[in-house]
């Protein structure tokens, strides 16, 4: 049925909204960090006139920043997989059980969500402390004679943020797990194979799609995370988001924070092709395809 | 069978760390924000609501408040309202055109928060909005925009389009067949929307950092800064007001839709 | 190849029972079908014997070893299910070999029982092929061979050709019949087919509501079903309300009925005076000379035959077939005569 004018009309009214909003406040201010990594700095302004290749220059003069972005994507790629480690049990679990305690379990990865970072950040703060319960527990089992300082370094940041992302890691993988016929573990163990064999040669591989996606959601958020470095790592662990946006925010060199972004975006972007690439056979075999 | 006996109980005890750890800041926290002593401690000494008063007491925190609640209503109402329309677009739209405006549609979901909120820093300066409550609001409109729209897009996807056939049959015209069967059909899906988008406007950071106007703080953002300087059980009782209406909005999507519905 | 014995096994869900107290006794090499409506719990039973469920009740043994303490995975069953549950990320010979590999077996020896398998199948060609490039067919095929490849003790098939339209689901009757046949292996078959259980099986046991009804060869439960659901369930019936008048020979009575009297055949032990249902197949049934006096309700031509139905007495309603030539006006009367081999008496449930 060819759309009539009015219905025409009638559909890019409904449209019109979203698009305008998504392109020129979405589409545009991305557009825009590309245009502002050409333009020259700029002391007495955010940045000034003409454009140059001077910033992209200068991140690439001495080791310094390069070096933040390789311990960055070794951050990220670290929560991934621990994140990864921890959520399948957890999706397993999920999965897996009845409906009536799913609702209370799926409440539980998600919650954290809806409290927001700083929150989240905030109660990692008090529980790790100097007189903080995890440095109690510690004096009080006698591991250490005097409270140890476990805020400020590198693995409490990992661990936080470990923390924030099971649940993008958990949903997707639980979905996947959903979507296995249960036929398929009662054909395994019936034709003899075991619990643990039926799990690494059925359900592993037939949940790859959910491992990749939640793999992949992971890593980006990993990557791109701010307040938890800032507020856990302090000036300790310096990442490149926070980085950038020091160069924003205090230093005003907005060209220059353009091209920490702009190298930032695409590093994590050539890591998750790369990834996508190389995992795609997995993916793609693991289709579950029409069920009779 | 014992060996299996055990490797239950072995896995039940795992999974309840698993998500003890899941759920600990939250409880922490919480806790912290009702302790009678004068330091923020974990366990709390005592129990007192004073920090909650102090909270209520400091003009920051109460203007912050505020203006959390004005950019999260106002984020509320303009998304329900465009993520609505656009997913009846959606509906109308060809296999082939659906598909990529869908990922339109979620990309400020798929694309980190900063990187969008470093974006519209500078173009809303370019075009004189930076630093403004209505450049603020915008960014917190784009960013919940996905979740609502995935809410109301997936309510409408198991709205059987034989009934916007029958509507038709029967003489009614778009307008009525939408309001009368469509939206009437999906309402579960723009309530549980409408209040992730509130939640998440509420809890909003990175975009807020970046965007907010010269004085003008968010709840987190507040919180922020306070915890720069001091750390005491204030700042625990702010960050237990964000997880009381966190709360609140769990129970509302329960009463209004039931959480299985919702999920 | 294994004996196998159910005892008075039982299992609820939530209250509601599934199975009742089923009795079977599966011979060595037999071929036994559980035919019965959907609810009935003749999949609830094949799913007790392959231990995907525990019952409450019962005990199952195989060749006088108790197996109920065991999981699937050690009963050494070949189970082919209704979706055939093919692993959708392997190809057909690892799916087909997949249980060899559970038992350990050299890949070499692996080898040779998949193609040899597969060859009888005839899914050769297909071996490298996944699973969603085949027809359902095909599928099920694989299926098969999945299960028969490990050589186990017995097959269990939970209503295998459900999902294939009637002409495949014909022609994998005569594959699952031959394939048996020669692999001399006991098999537990399910299905709410009659035709398919009739043509397969050595013995037919019809379930209702969680128990057997009836248990026997395809023949005893088609001529001499025990009640009238059985009748019903296996083919095409009528019923006229009969009372015994004397036995005329073991198992042979004459009846008196609304249209006459007739002679047929019934259980021992009925005297005279017993109210009883004479069951009538409609193939049974012919235009005669003496019997049963009737007149022409209404018939469909149906292209091989006409598919009649005549009223006897004031309220009765008799189903039978007449050649496509035989002209007859609604209205006739005509006179039935019965096969006295055919016709046979049911208990009369609502003469209680």
């Amino acid at each position: 049925m060819t759309p009539s004018p009015a219905r025409r009309w009638r559909l890019a009214i409904l449209g019109a909204p979203a698009l305008f909003l998504l392109v020129v406040f979405f589409v545009l201010p991305y557009g825009e960090i590309v245009m502002m990594s050409f333009r020259t700095a700029s002391s007495s302004a955010p940045y000034g006139d003409g454009l140059t290749l001077a910033n992209y220059a200068r991140m690439f003069a001495d080791g310094h920043y390069l070096g933040i972005l390789g311990e960055t994507v070794l951050v990220g790629t670290s929560i991934t997989a621990i994140c990864l480690l921890i959520s399948f049990p957890i999706a397993l679990h999920l999965s897996s059980v009845g409906d009536r305690w799913h609702t209370l379990f799926y409440a539980c990865v998600v919650s954290p969500l809806l409290v927001g970072v700083l929150v989240r950040n905030f109660g990692w703060m008090i529980i790790l402390s100097f007189n903080g319960p995890i440095n109690q527990i510690l004096l009080a089992l006698g591991l250490i004679e005097r409270p140890v300082r476990l805020l400020f370094t590198v693995e409490v940041v990992v661990l936080a943020l470990v923390h924030v992302f099971i649940p993008f890691m958990v949903l997707p993988i639980t979905t996947a797990l959903r979507n296995i016929p249960p036929s398929l573990y009662e054909a395994s163990r019936s034709l003899g194979a075991g619990r643990f064999s039926t799990f690494w040669r059925v359900t592993l591989p037939l949940s790859f799609p959910g491992v990749q996606s939640g793999v992949i959601l992971v890593f980006v958020l990993a990557i791109s995370a701010y307040v938890t470095p800032v507020l856990l790592g302090g000036q300790f662990v310096v990442l490149m988001p926070t980085v950038i946006v020091q160069q924003l925010i205090a230093a005003f060199a907005w060209p220059f924070g353009a091209v920490l972004a702009m190298i930032l975006t695409l590093s994590t972007l050539s890591c998750v092709l790369v990834f996508a690439f190389a995992t795609r056979g997995l993916v793609r075999r693991a289709a579950i395809g029409r069920q009779p | 069978m014992n060996g299996r006996i055990a490797l239950g109980v072995g896995a039940g005890v795992g999974l309840a760390i698993l998500y003890a750890f899941l759920l600990a800041p939250l409880v922490v926290v919480v806790l912290a924000s009702l302790s009678g002593g004068e330091v923020l401690a974990f366990p709390p000494q005592g129990f007192s609501l004073k920090w909650f008063a102090r909270f209520f007491g400091h003009e920051s925190f109460r203007n912050a408040l505020w203006l959390s609640l004005q950019v999260a209503v106002v984020s509320t109402v303009v998304v329900s309202v465009i993520a609505t329309m656009a997913a009846l677009f959606q509906r109308g739209l060809s296999q082939r055109l659906a598909g990529p405006f869908r990922t339109l549609l979620l990309m400020p979901l798929l694309m980190p928060e900063i990187l969008t909120a470093i974006g519209l820093l500078f173009f809303l300066y370019q075009i004189g909005l930076g630093n403004t409550y209505f450049g603020l609001q915008i960014g917190h409109v784009v960013i919940t925009l996905p979740f609502a729209y995935l809410s109301i897009a997936s309510a409408l996807d198991q709205v059987d389009p034989a009934l916007e056939e029958a509507s038709a049959s029967l003489g009614a015209g778009y307008g009525r067949t939408a309001f009368k069967v469509m939206l009437p059909l999906i309402k579960p899906g723009i309530i549980t929307g409408g209040l992730f988008t509130f939640i998440v406007s509420f809890d909003m950071f990175a975009m807020s950092f970046l965007l907010k106007m010269v004085g003008g703080n968010t709840l987190p953002l507040a919180l922020f800064d306070y915890l720069k300087y001091d750390f005491d059980p204030t700042a625990a009782a702010a960050a237990t007001v964000s997880i009381l209406f966190a709360l609140g909005v769990v129970a509302l999507v329960e009463k209004l839709v039931g959480l299985r519905r919702a999920f | 190849m294994a004996q196998i014995e159910i005892t008075g096994l039982r299992k609820a869900y939530n209250g509601a029972v599934a199975i009742d107290g089923v009795d079977l006794n599966v011979a060595t090499g037999s071929f036994v079908t559980l035919l019965g409506p959907s609810g009935c719990g003749k999949t609830t039973t094949l799913r007790c014997l392959a231990g995907f469920i525990t019952p409450e009740a019962g005990r199952i043994r195989v060749d006088g070893r108790d197996i109920m303490g065991l999981g699937p995975e050690a009963r050494d069953f070949g189970v082919v299910f209704q979706n055939y549950a093919l692993f959708p990320h392997l190809s057909v010979f690892d799916n087909v070999a997949y249980g060899l590999q559970a038992r350990k077996v050299a890949k070499a020896e692996i080898r040779t029982r998949v193609d040899e398998v597969l060859g009888l199948v005839q899914l050769g060609h297909l071996k490298d092929r996944l699973p969603r490039a085949l027809s359902g067919g095909q599928q099920q095929r694989v299926a098969l061979a999945r299960a028969l490849v490990i050589r186990p003790q017995a097959l269990l098939l939970d209503e295998p050709l459900a999902n294939l339209d009637a002409k495949l689901r014909f022609e994998m009757r005569w594959l699952i019949r031959d394939l048996q046949r020669k692999a001399r292996i006991t098999a537990l078959y399910v299905t709410h087919d009659q035709a398919e259980a009739m043509a397969l099986s050595d013995q037919v046991a019809v379930m209702k509501q969680g128990r057997i009804a009836q248990l026997g060869s395809p023949r005893d439960i088609y001529q001499r079903p025990r009640e009238r659901y059985v009748a019903e369930f296996t083919g095409e019936a009528s019923y006229l309300r009969a009372t015994v008048m004397a036995p005329v020979g073991p198992g042979r009575y004459r009846v008196t009925t609304a249209g006459g009297e007739v002679e047929c055949g019934g259980p021992d032990g009925l005297t005279t005076g017993d109210r009883r249902l004479l069951l009538l197949r409609p193939e049974s049934l012919q235009p005669g000379q003496a019997g049963i006096k009737a007149t022409l309700q209404g018939r469909f031509f149906v292209g091989a035959a006409q598919h009649c139905e005549v009223r006897v007495g004031t309220d009765e309603v008799v189903k039978l077939y007449l050649p496509p030539q035989v002209e007859l006006a609604e209205g006739a009367a005509i006179t039935l005569a019965a096969d006295a081999e055919a016709a046979w008496l049911l208990p009369d449930e609502a003469a209680s």
